[in-house]
């Protein structure tokens, strides 16, 4: 793209003329109407002689009519010398500005920038010009602003703030002007819709803040002056006509909602530009009124309102290295401390009640307007209905409809307690505290290094307010969203739109969603929706498909994102990916000998590392004895997960089997396949054999893995086949592509009667597979896995929940297969047992690590009582604080009835729930170590014949972590969790003994103390990795999502 | 060129895929281990259930306990030495007089125990029953009557700490037999003993199985039934409920002569017509009687089979046989048998459950305290010849094993009883291959049977 600067010099200069400043009136304009005209007749009629004007057109549209801008200026702009530049994209208002500055050399004393919508009375600039050059500490000058329609209306003059940067005008609404505001004053800032900026001033600020795009740059700007030492004033005699184009609804922008741009833009501002302490005090205050407004708008029922304000901080938290940055440089120019600035600000209270005041007058409006709007509501909604018809329309309709049979197990059944398909725990933000805390409350408890999935995890339910059960269903349709859209994007340069919705829906409704969901395999889903977005940077880097203005950086940046990702999930998936791209590369040097992809799998292995990278310190625990990978690799449990591979090959993954899937649309899969490869052309073709090779490579590794001639490095077949399924997608893609495009260009022959009957065999082969499928809803979690139904696992944890709100926190004790995972994962190791909370298994309890000695001591006394050899089992799981067993029906059931100190209290046809009698309190003080721990470490039951001491003083949970009571007496006090040396004990402050316990931690309490803490505390080494990880995060999402200024310039440049 | 190489790499592709193909055709599946294992010492405690004397203040009971571990063991005899720690010399079995229902916990060991009671009023009389080493949430007996002269109990004990409620079905020839205030549920408060005397709730019936199903909490039950007919003689019947249904039933002791009326009852609890079969076990081979080959039992009924009915006239006495009842049909059922001595020597009547299992090592507890007659009877139902050694333990003392009692052959498919001298505590049988142990004692008085407990591997 070219851009061209065109100045007519049509002006005559004089020595006088030389010795006052000259001006350049920017005009930066979008979609202009009309109103652009009046704003250069405007600049046009001013009689100061040094004024150039350059118009800046942000992008506008060159399908809009009337005449082009530069004719517009061209005729308007004869007495001036003026400019033009079009910016090659919209940079909003201050980037263009930027942009516009970057591209023309001016040596003006002076910047005039100007709305396209406003237009600036005659004579007004000399006044302006006037007031700035009065004073050198005066920097920038804003006129009087009035209505368009009215000009006797003030609408502007000069801005204050309050602590939060919030905008306060102090005027009443639809004010007169009858020169009450006629003083010239200090303001702390003037709008953009007209400002007069000292040259160099502009130049030392560094000009706009570009990120910001539209609303509140000119508070930025001004405050930065300020800053700095510059003084901002308000000349009422210059006087500018407004027409609020945007506010009026009389032109549209590419930056809305503005609400949305205002908050995210105004936080900024605030982050960038108050002093350091004041900052950290206004950030509570600021998250407090986010809430508070959130709460509002849910009240209201604004739901985009509040996805507007958590948009916003996301984006100021994406963003936040930058503006630290950013901050950093300001504050390094700061001559005025921000005392001295608030004489120009205002108080909340002033605000709130002007906002409250304009609020209620905005509301009787709408009320007074209800009727009109009832009625033009009505007419939309005929318009729609009219437009609602033919057969886009019903296919729409029967889709959703579709859609919703085949889901209505995952969106009315109870929440899924399948595999790692776990319910959300009760609280919004009990994910992040798993990942955050020190000490993980899961099994019988463990330290370790935080859990990225957690993180990840732990978004869901902020956006559902803490509703749990709704925040796994917006998991799985999201997860399943995102597999549409990304297997959609993988073949979008190749291929028109119905045949990337074709590659989309094959994918979303593939075999990875459909085994993952009945499988509650979650590892598999979040793998399978990330990997299509990989695979799409993959193929960029290699060089198969490049979009203009592709950035190498971005696409490393994001196969690193996407890899983290899969891998917080799926470890192995790391290989999966190098592996895919070593066959696309391969292919691609095959058929293209002078392409130099292996610069493009080096690019990836440097990406696969940097997500390897982001998950540390969890990444470095993979190897380890009993870690991720080297459970699925080594030892006694490896076969588990191969022979959860039984059945699975190359000719199931070639026949699309593999994952799990119904067979007649897996058939059709390779039969589309074929298609794309014999029908395509060109490009199409190649990627079509690419998408091949990548099939082959992991039906080949499948078959490997099933044989054992390969130890898995993935947990299951659905997570090995993912490679493979999205690459079938973009088969199916790219078939539909030859078929609407490439077969028609070929020769009619018997390639057409092939095809048309290949297609239609497919068709057929899709549709009466699926509709079964769909109508049977198989698409429901735990479906056919023989696990206990969802429904049951509910009505357990309701009960274990009211003894827990009565009795306190204790444990419970599963066993049987029904509760545990149909297919062994990493987050969710084999086993025939589980202990949980309460609650029962919800997803802070994934990523057990099951190995060390506690564990060893628990699984001793299981089999004990399975193989009855004791049936004092009760006094054994009260050891560990297991104050429930829900007890699988089955073969093994009559050993743990047998139990005498168990007692039964419900009996169900899937299940029974026993009750131990005897348990010890998860933190408590006892006179003497209590016989149940001793039993466990010697063996010697006859202890237990001694009855034991009752805990005479129970420790308060605080958290996980960390337990409290404000009483002792002497004794042993002893917390359930694996031992661990990292638990401490205070009593008044002072540290307590360590007692050998055993299994758990136990401590001497001596006489004469009160106050008891236990607690496992956080270390500097996990604070200082919760930061690093959250930057590298952030880091990341930005190199991969982020646009700089000097990036579009850079492309507009290329 | 191009097309070409694509044509090559097609190629290539296909021929890798091809490959995989073959690879999966020669290469198995891995297999998995069923469970993986787990590493260290197993915790033993265990804790056997003995029922009380049958008539508190008319009664009398003794629990023999035994252990076969190599080193002294501790145990608890609650309630009769609440608190007290005891130990026995192992191997080695006690006698203890047991006044209530009573739970022996043997700890770091296994201890089996049962239990015989002699009855003075209003009949005397004498039976034995195993203790149960757990609680189920069923209990099956196919044998019993309401039927004149016919006092019926049974005994639900609950050892748990949480009250446990019982319906109770009762099943005739002609099938189940409801009583409201049974079926409605018999609350068994926790560390309790409830005695039901049958005959408050059903009509007379002279064949009435019952089954005990909880629909709270488990509990363990013995039947005991006090018997004075007109026509036959007096005596106890004494024993523990089966807690499951299986396919085949063993009855190692029993006979089929005159004076001696043995009758197989069978429980079907199943809602399918059960088939079985009844072969008898003599001490030379295994007979088939005609008449018991095939044996509708039908859903949710119990029959009553007297052997004299059914091994027809050269058959009447055979002797000593015991019994194997086999489902043909694969439906689960409950055996027991009764058998009524009519003897100078003896008069009474003994039942017994019968076992589910043969295995090569058993305990067998004492049937009678002072018994006239004491006999081991083995039942090798296997094709193989099997050798058995004996040994009787002691208190105090090492455990006795007789000359005689060594190197004892049983041949396939069939019993070899062994007399036992003196007043022998607990045996400790131990065989080559698979076996069903039983012990029946006659006294003056009245016979008793026991069946063996079986002691792992």
């Amino acid at each position: 793209m070219t851009t061209r600067v065109t100045y007519a010099d049509t002006r005559a200069e004089s020595t006088d003329e030389r010795s006052i400043p000259s001006v350049l009136a920017i005009v930066v304009t979008h979609d202009a109407k009309d109103w652009l005209r009046q704003a250069l007749i405007g600049l046009n009629a001013q009689k100061y002689p040094m004024l150039d004007v350059l118009v800046v057109d942000d992008a506008s549209r060159r399908s809009l009519p009337g005449p082009p801008l530069r004719r517009i200026a061209k005729r308007h702009l004869r007495r001036r010398r003026w400019g033009f530049v079009r910016t090659p994209r919209s940079l909003g208002f201050g980037g263009a500005i930027n942009w516009a500055l970057s591209r023309v050399r001016t040596d003006a004393d002076l910047l005039l920038f100007l709305h396209d919508d406003a237009i600036l009375e005659p004579g007004s600039l000399e006044k302006m010009v006037g007031r700035i050059m009065a004073e050198d500490s005066t920097a920038i000058v804003g006129p009087k602003v009035v209505s368009w329609e009215d000009p006797t209306r003030l609408e502007e003059v000069g801005m204050a703030v309050d602590r939060l940067g919030y905008p306060y005008k102090g005027l009443e609404q639809g004010e007169i002007d009858l020169g009450q505001h006629d003083r010239s004053t200090e303001v702390f800032f003037v709008t953009s819709t007209c400002m007069l900026v000292r040259h160099d001033v502009f130049r030392s600020l560094k000009g706009w803040d570009a990120r910001m795009r539209a609303f509140v740059e000119d508070l930025d700007l001004c405050w930065r002056a300020r800053i700095a030492g510059h003084e901002v004033k308000v000349e009422p005699a210059a006087k500018v006509r407004h027409l609020m184009g945007l506010a009026t609804g009389q032109r549209t922008s590419p930056y809305l909602p503005a609400r949305y741009f205002i908050r995210r833009n105004r936080l900024r501002t605030m982050t960038k530009n108050v002093s350091g302490v004041r900052v950290l005090a206004l950030y509570p205050i600021y998250l407090i009124l986010l809430f508070l407004e959130a709460v509002g708008f849910a009240l209201l029922r604004q739901p985009g309102e509040i996805l507007n304000l958590a948009k916003a901080f996301g984006w100021n938290l994406i963003s936040l290295p930058q503006t630290l940055s950013e901050r950093a440089r300001i504050q390094r120019t700061r001559r005025v401390p921000d005392r001295r600035l608030r004489r120009l600000t205002v108080r909340e209270s002033t605000r709130v009640r002007s906002y409250v005041h304009h609020q209620a007058e905005r509301i009787e409006e709408a009320w007074g307007r209800r009727a009109e709007l009832i009625a033009r509501r009505g007419e939309a909604a005929r318009q729609a209905g009219s437009r609602l018809k033919g057969w886009p329309v019903a296919a729409l309709v029967l889709g959703a409809l579709a859609l919703t049979i085949a889901f209505r197990h995952i969106l009315f059944d109870p929440p899924a307690a399948v595999g790692e398909l776990l319910p959300y725990p009760e609280r919004a933000t009990a994910l992040f505290r798993a990942w955050a805390s020190p000490w993980k409350a899961v099994g019988l408890g463990e330290s370790g290094p935080t859990l990225p999935a957690f993180a990840l995890l732990g978004f869901f339910p902020l956006l559902t307010l803490g509703a749990a059960g709704a925040a796994q269903k917006l998991l799985i349709i999201t997860l399943g969203v995102m597999a549409f859209i990304g297997a959609a994007a993988l073949v979008r340069e190749l291929v028109d739109k119905p045949s990337r919705y074709a590659a989309g829906a094959a994918y979303a409704l593939g075999a990875v969603g459909y085994s993952g969901v009945r499988e509650g395999s979650l590892g598999a889903m979040v793998f399978g929706a990330a990997a299509p977005f990989v695979l799409l940077q993959m193929i960029r880097l290699i060089g198969w498909v490049r979009p203009p203005n592709w950035n190498r950086s971005r696409s490393v940046a994001r196969v690193a994102l996407g890899s983290a990702i899969s891998a917080a999930f799926v470890p192995g998936s790391l290989v999966l990916y190098f592996v895919v791209a070593v066959m696309l590369a391969a292919t691609r040097t095959f058929l293209d000998r002078g392409a130099k992809a292996l610069r493009g799998v080096l690019a990836t292995s440097v990406a696969l590392a940097i997500g390897w990278l982001l998950l540390l310190p969890w990444s470095a625990t993979w190897f380890v004895d009993g870690g991720a990978l080297s459970r699925l690799t080594t030892g006694d449990t490896w076969r588990l997960y191969a022979a959860g591979f039984a059945g699975d090959g190359t000719s199931s993954v070639l026949l699309g089997q593999t994952p799990d899937f119904p067979a007649l649309p897996g058939l059709a899969l390779p039969l589309l396949g074929l298609i794309a490869v014999g029908v395509g052309i060109g490009q199409r073709r190649h990627m079509a054999l690419a998408f091949w090779t990548v099939i082959a490579a992991d039906a080949w590794l499948v078959g490997a893995m099933s044989s054992g001639a390969l130890r898995p490095f993935v947990a299951s077949s659905t997570e090995a086949a993912v490679p493979a399924s999205v690459a079938f997608a973009g088969l199916v893609g790219l078939a539909v592509a030859a078929f609407r495009q490439d077969l028609p260009r070929r020769g009619l022959g018997l390639l057409h009667a092939v095809t048309l009957g290949g297609f239609g065999l497919a068709v057929f082969m899709v549709v009466s597979g699926m509709g079964p499928a769909l109508v049977r809803g198989d698409w429901a979690p735990g479906r056919d896995s023989g696990r206990i139904e969802a429904d049951a696992i509910s009505q357990i944890r309701d009960v274990l929940e009211i003894e827990a709100e009565i009795e306190g926190q204790s444990r419970a004790l599963w066993i049987g297969e029904g509760w545990s995972s149909p297919n062994p994962s990493i987050a969710r190791p084999t086993s025939d047992y589980m202990i949980t909370g309460p609650r029962g298994q919800v997803l802070s309890d994934l990523y057990e690590t099951k190995t060390g000695g506690p564990q060893a001591v628990l699984e001793r006394a299981v089999a004990s009582i399975r193989e009855g050899t004791t049936d004092r089992g009760g006094g054994l799981l009260g050891a560990f604080n297991i104050r429930f067993v829900v007890l699988e029906r089955g073969p093994g059931t009559s050993k743990w009835l047998a139990q005498r100190d168990l007692g039964l209290i419900r009996t169900e046809d899937e299940y029974l729930m026993l009750e131990n009698q005897i348990f010890l309190e998860r933190a408590a003080i006892y006179a003497e170590l209590p016989s149940e721990l001793q039993v466990l470490q010697t063996g010697d039951t006859s202890l237990s014949f001694a009855k034991s001491d009752d805990a005479g003083i129970i420790a308060e949970q605080r958290s996980s972590s960390h337990y409290v009571a404000d009483s002792a007496r002497p004794g042993t006090a002893v917390i359930t969790e694996s031992y661990d040396p990292g638990w401490e004990a205070t009593l008044d402050g002072a540290p307590l003994e360590r007692v050998d316990t055993g299994w758990a931690n136990g401590f001497e309490v001596p006489t004469g103390g009160r106050n008891l803490s236990i607690e496992f505390p956080r270390g500097l080494t996990q604070i200082i990795w919760l930061l690093v990880i959250v930057a590298g995060w952030v880091l990341a999402f930005g190199a991969a999502f982020g646009r700089t200024p000097r990036a579009a310039i850079n492309e507009v440049r290329r | 060129m191009i097309e070409q190489r694509e044509r090559m790499l097609a190629i290539m592709i296909a021929g890798a895929l091809l490959l995989g193909i073959g690879f999966d055709l020669v290469t198995g599946s891995v297999k998995a281990p069923a469970r993986l294992p787990v590493r260290g010492d197993r915790i033993v405690e265990q804790t056997s259930y003995c029922p009380p004397p049958i008539e508190a203040a008319r009664s009398t009971a003794q629990v023999t306990v035994a252990s076969l571990a190599e080193e002294r063991v501790p145990f608890s005899f609650d309630p009769q030495a609440a608190g007290k720690l005891m130990h026995l010399e192992s191997p080695g079995s006690r006698v203890m007089k047991a006044e209530a229902t009573t739970a022996v916990t043997a700890y770091g060991s296994v201890m089996p125990s049962a239990s015989t009671v002699q009855v003075y009023d209003p009949i005397v009389g004498a039976g034995a029953a195993r203790c149960s080493r757990f609680a189920s949430t069923r209990w099956y007996f196919p044998e019993g009557s309401s039927a004149l002269g016919f006092d019926e109990k049974l005994i639900l004990y609950n050892p748990f700490p949480d009250e446990a409620v019982a319906r109770i079905t009762f099943f005739t020839e002609t099938g189940d037999l409801t009583r409201a205030r049974l079926a409605e549920g018999v609350a068994v408060p926790a560390g309790t003993t409830k005695v039901l005397n049958i005959n408050e709730f059903v009509q007379p019936q002279p064949l009435l199985s019952a089954v005990v199903e909880m629909s709270r909490g488990r509990v363990v039950a013995w039947r005991a039934s006090l018997v004075d007919p007109k026509e036959q003689a007096a005596g106890v019947q004494f024993s523990l409920g089966a807690p499951n249904s299986a396919t085949t039933w063993y009855l190692p002791a029993g006979s089929v002569e005159e004076g001696v009326e043995e009758k197989i009852n069978i429980l079907n609890p199943s809602r399918d017509e059960a088939i079985v079969s009844v072969s008898l076990v003599t001490a030379k081979e295994t007979l088939q009687p005609p008449k018991l080959v095939e044996v509708a039992v039908p859903a949710a009924s119990s029959r009553r089979l007297p052997l004299s009915e059914f091994v027809g006239r050269g058959g009447h006495n055979i002797g000593g046989a015991g019994v194997i009842v086999r489902s043909t049909n694969s439906v689960r059922f409950v055996a027991e048998r009764t058998i009524w001595y009519d003897l100078d020597a003896v008069s009474g009547v003994s039942s017994e459950m019968g076992s589910a299992v043969a295995q090569p090592r058993w305990l067998v507890p004492p049937a009678l305290l002072k018994p006239t007659t004491d006999t081991l009877v083995l039942l090798n139902p296997g094709p193989g010849r099997i050798t058995v050694d004996v040994a009787i333990l002691r208190d105090r003392a090492a455990p006795d094993v007789p000359a005689k009692f060594r190197g004892i052959v049983v041949g396939p498919g069939t019993r070899r009883r062994i007399e036992i001298s003196g007043n022998a505590g607990m045996l400790f049988v131990r065989a080559t291959g698979p076996v069903v142990a039983e012990r029946a004692a006659t006294s003056s008085r009245d016979a008793a049977a026991v069946m063996g407990i079986p002691s792992g591997s």
